[in-house]
């Protein structure tokens, strides 16, 4: 059955002339209404940007000839200085954004390999952190009594552990498995326990988010409809009641991969993170703390890189949940 | 002793300084005091000394316990009386000998050296007003032998005393703990206290001319038999010295106040000049070097008992406000890499290793010319007779090899070994310079096609990883210090198989033959040119890789003054490579 096209509420002014009236889908509706907001498509810019970046960071390092991993001890001064550059960091035509102390490596080669790490771990641990909270979110909410209590009783556990300690105190043991049990080394066990543990820990948020709405939803009248024609739950759950779930679930992922990338940041800091030589935002960030008042510019720049994408993350869920359903957070 | 649990160290680093070594080992001596140049007693008592630190807790303050250098530097001036006791001087020279502590002088020793007689001074009492008697002394060196319960000190009294071995190769005497199948009369043989309490006599199972510094270690100190807790003792111990201990909280603090049964009469040594001596804990190290730094209210009359940090030796050696409270000097350490030689059996391969690692970037990493000097060899140039150039980057290993390494050297001993380089895991404490060694070591080796797999341990575990045979990779991040002047505490510690820190796992008869002999040596200088061959020789067999010659940087707050300094300045005590506790005093 075909619609009546609303009118536009912004946007073009009314010289379009379709020529078919033909009905668009909410997405396309989104899509549109993102299309206007300039804040969104410019966070949207800056993180496509950066995941090409990323995912093409070999590409990039053998046409620029940058090499993260290269030590360049004789741009190194007493003190564990670079020997030149404005504020000590080492800024030359050689090493555009400087080079890190005590070593020489070159800063923006290891931003662009690091970004790889950084948003792996960050992609990857928002996925599956979002993938077991909405399914325990979902069957939670609607299944209800005891199932809902016990899923209830079980995230409050989660929630209420001391999450840092615990992390720093078991990392060597779950590492330690790691290497013995899955024959996972160095790095790589470390990239998986991180994303395991992000996703461990992270999901009772978005599963209590998720419960919330399931339990209002359940009381619709389309469920009921549904649930009257005969069909499954497995059905109810994803074709009725999922759809709905969309707006809060994407705007949440986008609000939850920079909090990963600065989690990762954390740990790395605290040492229980990625392991040299390779480099990630968090860990560069780490390692300028203390050269920060010799060498600020070595904190500024791996900061600012990721000030920006977090920022460019929060803006963009801020413009989805926006572009996806303009009446949420309106009272 | 071990860079990490921070073990002992005693030498003279100080650049210029020559050493007196027939001063080490004769008999007799005076016993004067150390206090030197500068104002003592009067217009500076009183005031609170503040020490910082990011460490938790001591790690010891058992002084049978107690391994590390600056700690016994620490507890040996406020709290344990030594037998003997280095002078308090920043003359490298004279802080290298000895002055008599609780002894009223450097001890005498017969019998070609095997037999050695101290004599206690009168009315040192312990701070509940009981005197301290041989009885004690013999009580505390009674302990060491407990090695179940009283662990992690030096163990030089088990391997000195003359006290029988079991088939095991332990000790027939097990401490004073023990009832059962314990060898107590042995001991009481071994070391003897006179009738009237006040002389006490050790009999070694080897002539040792240098005995008499042994016993500067805490190790030799007395504890009342009453007051020892056993493992508890660590948390506070009984005091014969000007403090003594009111509250030791582990993150927290270490309170020391005055201990009022002590007299001064007594003990010329300590000027004890402070009212209180804290230490606070746990603080992060590049907020105690900005305290430092800043040098504002309570912090004016603070030490920080770690080095600064890389990234602040910029900042106070560049600027001229900082002169009169920074030490850059020589500390008593060698950085070395272990090579463990049941992992890495096949001679060329460890000089591959040795040839291929890039020394130069690693002094770089640590600080260039404020982390020391590059070395050749696990003997510091301090220990003025014992050290010769090895020739190790000259011609041991076949070439000239520069200090950034020779990757293609490193292949050529390769192909000669006739068998293919293992994999080389690397442990090491984490930290953020040694985890950028850590990376420098991975690519340097990588350029000669050694793959180096890198295994960072957290801190504090370090060492109980490192020292498990079962557990200990192929090389290992590891620093030594002598235990007193004399590469006796270097050489067959490292690379003996019944020394304390055998990280190679090293073990050549004729090498242990020599060692030992040189060890029995009265003849300092011929013992001198055997340590030289042997250090030599070490390195001629690549079971370390010597890495620098360190330094250390300190600084200390603009009220904090020390009595043997120059004009009062603090400086670096060389025997410890420490504060010099005893002296330090705050201005007012």
């Amino acid at each position: 059955m075909t619609i009546v096209p609303q009118a536009e509420e912004h946007g073009t002014a009314g010289t379009h002339e379709p020529k078919t009236i033909a009905g668009r889908s909410p997405a396309q509706l989104a899509w549109s209404r993102l299309r206007c907001d300039k804040v969104g498509m410019v966070s949207l810019m800056v993180i496509i940007v950066v995941t090409v970046i990323a995912v093409g960071a070999p590409l990039i390092a053998h046409v620029f000839g940058l090499q993260p991993n290269a030590f360049h001890d004789e741009l190194i001064g007493d003190g564990a200085l670079p020997k030149f550059g404005p504020l000590n960091s080492g800024i030359s035509l050689a090493h555009p954004l400087g080079i890190e102390p005590s070593t020489g490596r070159d800063i923006m080669a290891r931003l662009l390999y690091g970004s790889r790490v950084s948003l792996l771990i960050a992609s990857l641990g928002t996925v599956f952190t979002v993938a077991i909270g909405v399914t325990v979110g979902l069957i939670a909410g609607y299944s209800g009594g005891r199932v809902d209590a016990l899923f209830g009783r079980l995230m409050d556990l989660i929630l209420s552990f001391p999450q840092l300690i615990l992390l720093i105190a078991l990392s060597p043991i779950l590492i330690q498995v790691l290497n013995d049990r899955f024959g996972l080394e160095g790095n790589s066990a470390r990239v998986t326990f991180l994303i395991l543990v992000f996703a461990v820990f992270g999901w009772p948020y978005i599963a209590r988010i998720v419960r919330g709405q399931v339990l209002s939803l359940r009381e619709r009248e389309f469920v009921e409809a549904a649930v009257s024609t005969g069909a499954s739950t497995r059905r109810i759950l994803v074709h009725e009641i999922l759809p709905n779930l969309w707006v809060p679930i994407i705007v949440y992922a986008t609000l939850l991969l920079p909090g990963y990338i600065a989690a990762e940041a954390a740990l790395s800091f605290l040492g229980v993170g990625v392991i040299e030589p390779t480099a990630t935002w968090g860990k560069m960030l780490s390692d300028s703390v203390t050269f920060y008042q010799v060498d600020p510019l070595y904190l500024f720049i791996p900061g600012t890189s990721l000030f920006i994408v977090v920022l460019a993350f929060n803006l963009l869920g801020d413009s989805m949940r926006d572009a996806l359903d303009p009446r949420a957070g309106r009272a | 002793m071990d860079k990490a649990k921070i073990g002992l160290r005693c030498g003279a680093l100080a650049s210029a300084a020559v050493l007196a070594l027939t001063a080490c080992g004769s008999s007799g001596g005076g016993g004067g005091s150390g206090s030197g140049s500068g104002a003592s007693g009067g217009n500076n008592k009183g005031g609170t000394l503040t020490i910082l630190t990011q460490a938790e807790q001591m790690a010891h303050i058992d002084p049978q316990r107690d391994y590390v250098g600056e700690d016994m530097a620490f507890t040996s001036g406020y709290l344990v009386r030594t037998l003997t006791a280095y002078q308090l001087s920043k003359d490298g020279t004279k802080s290298g000998q000895l002055v008599g502590d609780l002894a009223t002088d450097t001890g005498k020793a017969s019998d070609g050296g095997k037999t050695w007689t101290f004599t206690l001074r009168d009315g040192v009492k312990w701070q509940d007003g009981t005197g301290v008697t041989c009885a004690d002394v013999k009580y505390g060196v009674s302990r060491t032998f407990a090695q179940s319960v009283i662990t992690d000190g030096p163990t030089y009294a088990i391997q000195l005393l003359d006290i029988p071995k079991a088939a095991d190769g332990t000790s027939t005497y097990k401490g004073p703990y023990e009832t059962a199948k314990n060898d107590t009369a042995a001991y009481d043989k071994a070391v003897g206290c006179s009738s009237d309490n006040k002389t006490i006599t050790f009999h070694l199972n080897r002539p040792a001319g240098d005995f008499n510094y042994t016993v500067t270690l805490t190790a030799f100190a007395a504890v009342p038999k009453s007051k020892d807790t056993g493992e508890k003792y660590d948390d506070k111990i009984f005091s014969d010295g000007p403090y003594m201990v009111t509250e030791n909280t582990k993150g927290q603090q270490l309170v020391l106040d005055r201990n009022p049964n002590w007299s001064a009469a007594t003990d010329s040594y300590r000027p004890a000049l402070p009212d209180k001596i804290v230490m606070k804990f746990s603080l992060q190290t590049s907020v105690i070097d900005q305290r430092m730094e800043a040098d504002a209210g309570a912090d004016k009359s603070a030490i920080s008992r770690d080095a600064l940090d890389t990234p602040s030796l910029t900042t106070v050696f560049n600027d001229q406000r900082f002169a009169s409270r920074r030490i850059n000097e020589y500390d008593p350490y060698v950085y070395y890499l272990a090579i463990n030689t049941t992992k890495v059996p096949n001679l060329k391969h460890r000089q591959a290793i040795m040839a291929a690692m890039d020394r130069a970037q690693i002094l770089t990493i640590y600080g260039g010319s404020y982390a020391g000097d590059v070395a050749d060899g696990v003997v510091k140039p301090n220990l003025k007779a014992d050290y010769a150039p090895t020739g190790l980057w000259d011609t041991l290993l076949g070439a000239k090899v520069p200090d950034s390494g020779d990757p293609e050297l490193a292949k050529k001993l390769i192909a000669e070994s006739g068998a293919p380089m293992p994999t080389i895991t690397y442990d090491y404490g984490q930290g953020p310079a040694e985890d950028k060694e850590a990376a420098s070591i991975q690519a340097s080796l990588a350029k000669a096609g050694i793959t180096v797999k890198i295994n960072p341990i957290p801190r504090g575990q370090r060492n109980s990883v490192e020292m498990n045979p079962a557990t200990e990779g192929s090389l290992e991040w590891t620093a030594w210090a002598p235990d007193w002047l004399n590469a006796s505490t270097v050489i067959p510690e490292m690379f003996t198989p019944s020394g304390g820190w055998p990280l190679s796992r090293a073990n050549d008869k004729a090498f242990n033959d020599k060692a030992a002999a040189a060890k029995a040596e009265l003849d300092r200088a011929k013992q001198g040119t055997m340590w030289q061959e042997l250090s030599k020789e070490a390195m001629a067999n690549a079971w370390a890789v010597p890495l620098r010659f360190s330094r250390t940087q300190r600084l200390a707050g603009s009220k904090v003054g020390a009595v043997s300094g120059i004009n009062g300045q603090v400086y670096l005590w060389a025997p410890y490579g420490s504060w010099s506790y005893a002296d330090l005093y705050v201005k007012k």
